[in-house]
């Protein structure tokens, strides 16, 4: 029997999956390095933006033209001891701004540079390699802690933040089912914990190259509920250098009281792997 | 409940079981794709390997592998090809050398793969498989 007859209750074991709390991403680009001593670092910019005004699920006229731009640069790195162990941190660097009103109703921008949460990881792993098949079941306990405060408004609460994640993934030489999720225990007090999940199903187009559909969603405890998806494409320039482009359209945003969306993503990752 | 765990199960059995290629039909097309990755190759041998479907998941392959004395990175980068449509991999060996084994398959093991089967050409040139025991 071969891998077709694992496929139904891999597809059925991540249907499950996705009920539970996530986000898949671990550096560099999820799947590499699985090799034992392998290491690697990446880059990630991620552009954020929106002008969406929202009460709950209700969109809101907007005639000050409310706005906001975040401009995330995320180093990221890891190293594998064996294939069902690694670790990795991440360390994201913001530039962000939005459009404020003054209580003499004139509007303004403000800006906060600086460090968000350094994010340390350590994903543990359950491969199966089968003929024409290959995946992973896996925990991932993370902790994030550090973070400027930020200049004319917040960037991290400063409070160190503990998380469990779990991930699962699925890939044959064509087809490619990644889910995670990870959930954050808020320890600020007067927060609510936070959680994500994601699915991403992908096919491998090319020996180098992959698409994919990616489907989010993040429910921040205290802000918003943001489920959004769209393309993923990646890329392997010469087994050293790997590439991946993202974009993400929000399908639905419940904003808590009344503010700005999360909207939409772009993210653009430059990683390395040895 | 019952008739909908039953519907869930035909789901998943029938489907598979229709679906599913005999094994030994899946060996007769592994052995005519590792020789038709052998013809015209000399110094080569091919394993079939668990779990390779990736090319770049099975980047670390090359990375292990290359460093083993007897593998010729002069023909194959890093001295391997990854197969991934048939699940197999091609290694370049020094022309004259021995090959050991026991040590490529313990890179391709560290590699986090697992090879089951090697196939190489026997000196008259017919086409000679080897099982792998697992680890």
């Amino acid at each position: 029997m071969t891998l077709r007859v694992y496929l139904w209750p891999v597809c059925l074991l991540a249907m499950v999956l996705c009920l539970c709390p996530a986000d898949a991403d671990q550096p560099v680009m999820n799947e590499v390095p699985r090799w034992n001593g392998g290491y690697g670092g990446q880059i990630f910019q991620e552009f954020r933006w929106s002008d969406d005004l929202m009460r709950g699920s209700t969109d809101l006229s907007n005639p000050d033209k409310l706005r906001y731009e975040e401009h995330i640069t995320s180093f990221e790195g890891v190293y594998t001891w064996h294939k069902s162990i690694r670790m990795t941190a991440k360390v994201p660097y913001v530039n962000k701004r939005r459009i404020a009103v003054n209580k003499d109703g004139s509007s303004e921008w403000q800006k906060s540079n600086g460090l968000d949460d350094t994010k340390l990881a350590i994903p543990i792993r359950k491969y199966r390699n089968r003929r024409h098949y290959s995946g992973h079941v896996g925990i991932v306990p993370q902790v994030r802690f550090g973070g400027d405060s930020g200049d004319a408004y917040r960037i991290s609460d400063g409070s160190v933040d503990y998380a469990m994640g779990v991930s699962f993934e699925s890939e044959s030489a064509g087809f490619k089912l990644s889910v995670g999720g990870t959930y954050w225990w808020e320890q600020e007090s007067g927060q609510d914990d936070d959680w994500a999940t994601s699915v991403e199903l992908g096919y491998n187009y090319h020996d180098r190259g992959a698409a994919a559909w990616r489907m989010d969603y993040v429910d921040d405890g205290n802000k918003y509920a943001w489920f959004a998806g769209g393309p993923v494409l990646f890329w392997n320039f010469n087994d050293v250098l790997l590439g991946r482009i993202e974009y993400k359209f929000p399908f639905y945003e419940n904003v808590d009281d009344s503010g700005l969306a999360r909207g939409q993503v772009i993210r653009l990752g430059l990683g390395a792997v040895f | 409940m019952k008739f909908i765990l039953s519907i869930f199960g035909l789901c998943v059995v029938v489907p598979s079981l229709l679906l599913a290629e005999p094994l030994d039909k899946a060996l007769v097309k592994e052995r005519a794709n590792a020789e038709a990755r052998l013809s015209g190759s000399t110094n080569q041998v091919v394993f079939a390997v668990d779990g390779l479907c990736c090319k770049s998941c099975g980047i670390g392959i090359g990375n292990k592998v290359c460093k083993l004395e007897f593998i010729d990175t002069s023909v194959l980068p890093k001295g391997v090809e990854v197969h991934r449509k048939e699940a197999l991999l091609s290694v370049a060996v020094k022309n004259n050398e021995a090959v050991n084994l026991a040590s490529l398959v313990s890179a391709i093991r560290k590699a986090g793969y697992e090879p089951v089967r090697l196939y190489e050409r026997s000196d008259d040139g017919a086409l000679t498989s080897t099982d792998i025991p697992k680890e």
